[in-house]
């Protein structure tokens, strides 16, 4: 059951490179907990890990065909006012090591460099894997310190204000705080 | 902060407690037996020989086992002092460098947000705590607070200003004076080598506004004593405690470490609010006079921050936030251009003759902490760590999780245009054009730059070179084979391929050809200091017969023998000195 739910978050152009890949920045960012001021992932963490790793064949064995045509997370796929909400959010939760431009530079000196959260490294990095992807992501390894500590809501609110700093457009509706949704949204450098 | 050993944040966190005055409505963020710590637990900790860090070097093996276990017994006590002088701690989360992987014992230090700033309620505006405008920094705190809500309550910043303006704010409640404005230089002992240490010399050091001239003040003035004489001789009828940092920022001291490190070009963190004599190994130096040991001195060479490159362009004061508002701003002129380790893809890095000399991806990747076989990270999951345990530094391990990259190393080595005697490696520069500007959206506008030396622009490559030999403190030859590394990098990057540093592998390659083009300092930035003075558990001076120097104590970054970062080492270390300088018989 749970198994087939993430299914869906991780399904995209291509499910395996995808969920491999997830496993793979987990672990890249397990590697990166480092120095001065490295957290201490929870045992929540922990067992999500584990929860992670095992369930990548399944995963990859149970993918939904039927998926919708996928779109571009340049069609306006999240509200202004919702970029506005993620922003508070991004401030709280995520600023402190990803720092107040997003670009990876963290606001306090004293800790080292972090990945940055939008523009073109980010994308780059994300070229082609969906926004199921990369809540699916967040969720499991974010905020470093108690990953999976905010709601769907939130992380999906601070989504779209990291496309909103990438110089996506706004539109009318907001980005849904639902994996399988998400994955029909495909991450793309260039309009 | 960390500390540990089963203090009262742990404690309260562990049973799930809010803070006394009810601040905290966070849930915990670290599992009950995470913090389930003990005196002994930290002890063995920060006396674990078999710790490798990922650059193999060993952070605890070298560290006094005496001053490791008073440290540990009187860090749940330090904990408790700090509180009843108006200092809030965050939810523990994870440990600050040095202080032990077994447990978590790091939590910060905040105020809340409000109307306004009011230490004993535990309140700071925000224009105080630099968040109201992102280019302003208060006079009231050096560095923009950072938001921890996450970690306390929606409204709650932090950083050392949480941590300092209490307990100044609270010992200047108890009646305790303040003489600024003034450098010790010596102590005075009764014999040379031999006798009690009876004072200190100190000279009048005033520092004036670069701008205005005015006479620079504390911002809470109840206290201070207004002595102007140029020396005074200050008798101590119970002790002196050094405690004036360590030697970070004296170049001279530095090269008994690493002998690049001699280059001024280099500063230590924080220099605008410093001055020009900050950790400038006063006490070692004095110490030195009248006999005293030194110990830790290879440790500097064991933690990450202790050098690195900063990814602050553009500035003197590479390591710190600080905007216009702060009446020391001036003093460094620009805040710099924060562009991450990613920014590094962004432009080549050059050497003091315009030649490339290392991947620029892989400068600024600081040597990763601590690690132990199983663990994906460190500290980190410390349930699981065996202490002092051989497989934690067996070579099979070593190599699987070795990771340093030595591009510190490439930046301070010797090349074309380094001299005898001294053979100084020189400033580095980052250079790009106005493609990157537009790809990155980096602002090179005030405050990030000014035109303070750390900065240039320039309409070719053959002017930009000549700007910054013309206007860099410490560039001492001209960048003549700059025009030519350009040329040759716009010639890999067509190629796809850069044969003298393999960047490819690591990121995209960028074209330098679109003027103007741009020249922003890269700082090497020597942070933290691990060496210093041989103290006993009882932060006493030691001397090179082994000999307590009556009188003498010392502690934080001008101590050695303890290889832990920050403010846990030197807090406990003015608890401990304190308290045992109070106890002496008045001379
Ligand atoms: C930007 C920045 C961020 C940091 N963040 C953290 C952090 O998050 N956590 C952490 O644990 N650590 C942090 N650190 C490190 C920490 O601040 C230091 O390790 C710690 O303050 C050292 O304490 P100390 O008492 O030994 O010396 P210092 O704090 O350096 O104090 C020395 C004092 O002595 C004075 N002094 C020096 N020489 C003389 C003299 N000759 N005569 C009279 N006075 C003199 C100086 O003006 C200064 O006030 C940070 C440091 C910086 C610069």
């Amino acid at each position: 059951m749970e198994a087939s739910r993430t299914t869906r978050i991780l399904m995209g152009s291509s499910v395996r490179a995808c969920v491999l890949d997830v496993r793979a920045r987990v672990l890249d960012v397990r590697a990166r907990l480092v120095t001065v001021h490295a957290r201490r992932p929870t045992v929540l963490a922990r067992s999500i890990f584990v929860f992670a790793c095992t369930l990548v064949p399944c995963a990859v064995a149970a993918q939904d065909e039927s998926a919708a045509a996928p779109g571009s997370v340049w069609d306006g796929v999240f509200t202004e006012a919702q970029a506005a909400r993620g922003r508070l959010t991004y401030a709280g939760a995520c600023g402190l090591c990803h720092g107040r431009r997003l670009n990876g530079a963290p606001d306090d000196p004293d800790m080292v460099s972090t990945p940055p959260l939008a523009r073109a490294r980010f994308l780059r990095e994300w070229e082609g894997r969906s926004l199921g992807a990369l809540l699916a992501y967040t969720r499991l390894t974010m905020p470093e310190d108690n990953p999976g500590s905010l709601t769907d809501a939130e992380y999906v609110d601070v989504i779209a204000y990291m496309l909103s700093v990438s110089r996506m457009p706004a539109g009318d509706g907001e980005l849904p705080a639902d994996a399988r949704r998400l994955a029909d949204i495909v991450i793309q450098g260039e309009q | 902060m960390s500390l540990g050993g089963g203090d009262p944040v742990q404690v309260r966190d562990r049973k799930g407690e809010s803070d006394k005055e009810g601040l905290i409505t966070a849930e915990p963020t670290e599992a009950p037996e995470e913090l389930d710590d003990s005196v002994d637990l930290l002890f063995t900790d920060l006396t674990d020989w078999s710790v490798v860090d990922r650059k193999a070097q060993s952070p605890y093996r070298y560290n006094e086992p005496e001053l490791a276990r008073s440290w540990a017994e009187n860090s749940p006590a330090t904990r408790q002092f700090l509180i009843d002088n108006y200092v809030r701690f965050t939810r523990v989360s994870g440990t600050h460098g040095g202080g032990g992987l077994s447990r978590a014992r790091g939590a910060r230090c905040f105020l809340m947000l409000g109307d306004r700033t009011d230490i004993k309620a535990g309140t700071i505006t925000a224009e105080d705590a630099g968040v109201a405008d992102p280019e302003r920094t208060s006079a009231f705190a050096p560095q923009q607070m950072n938001n921890v809500s996450r970690s306390v309550a929606p409204g709650a910043v932090s950083n050392g200003v949480a941590l300092a303006r209490p307990l100044e704010f609270s010992a200047r409640e108890k009646g305790v004076e303040f003489m600024l404005h003034r450098r010790f230089a010596d102590l005075v002992r009764e014999q040379p080598f031999a006798g009690r240490v009876v004072g200190i010399r100190a000279h009048y050091s005033p520092r004036h506004h670069p701008e205005t001239g005015e006479l620079l003040r504390s911002y809470w003035q109840n206290g201070n004593v207004d002595e102007r004489r140029e020396t005074v001789t200050i008798r101590a009828r119970r002790g002196v405690i050094l405690a004036s940092g360590g030697h970070a920022g004296n170049p001279q001291v530095r090269s008994m470490f690493y002998p690049a490190m001699r280059e001024p070009a280099f500063p230590t963190s924080g220099v605008a609010l410093q001055g020009p004599h900050g950790q400038d190994a006063s006490a070692l130096v004095a110490g030195l006079r009248v006999g005293a040991n030194l110990a830790g001195m290879q440790q500097n060479l064991s933690y990450p921050t202790t050098f690195h490159i900063s990814t602050r362009l553009g500035t003197r004061d590479a390591y710190t936030t600080m905007m216009p508002g702060h009446p020391t701003f001036g003093f460094r002129g620009s805040a710099g251009v924060n562009v991450g380790s990613a920014g590094f893809e962004e432009f080549i890095a050059v050497n003091q003759v315009g030649k490339r000399f290392f991947n620029e991806v892989r400068l600024p990747v600081r040597p990763p902490g601590n690690r132990y076989p199983g663990d994906g990270a460190s500290p980190g999951r410390g349930l699981d760590h065996k202490p002092r345990d051989w497989r934690n530094c067996r070579k099979q391990w070593v190599r699987e999780m070795y990771d340093y990259d030595h591009g510190l190393d490439a930046a301070l080595a010797i090349n074309e245009g380094s001299k005898p005697p001294e053979y100084y490696s020189g400033p580095l520069w980052a250079i790009f054009d106005q493609e990157a500007v537009e790809r990155t959206g980096w602002e090179l506008r005030f405050p990030y730059v000014a035109d303070n030396g750390y900065f240039f622009q320039a309409d070719t490559i053959e002017e930009l070179a000549g700007k910054i030999a013309a206007g860099h403190e410490f560039q001492r030859v001209p960048l003549r084979h700059l025009a030519e590394t350009v040329v040759k990098w716009n010639g890999y990057v067509d190629a796809g391929k850069d044969p003298d540093f393999e960047r490819e592998a690591d990121a995209p390659l960028n074209r330098i050809d679109r003027p103007p083009f741009y020249a922003l300092s890269i700082l090497v930035v020597w942070h933290d200091s691990y060496g210093g003075l041989r103290v006993n558990g009882r932060q006493q001076v030691v001397d090179m017969q082994g000999e307590v120097i009556p009188g003498l104590y010392a502690g934080g970054e001008a101590v050695g023998g303890f290889n832990k970062h920050g403010l846990g080492k030197g807090h406990v270390h003015g608890y401990i000195a304190g308290t045992h300088a109070a106890g002496e018989p008045p001379a």
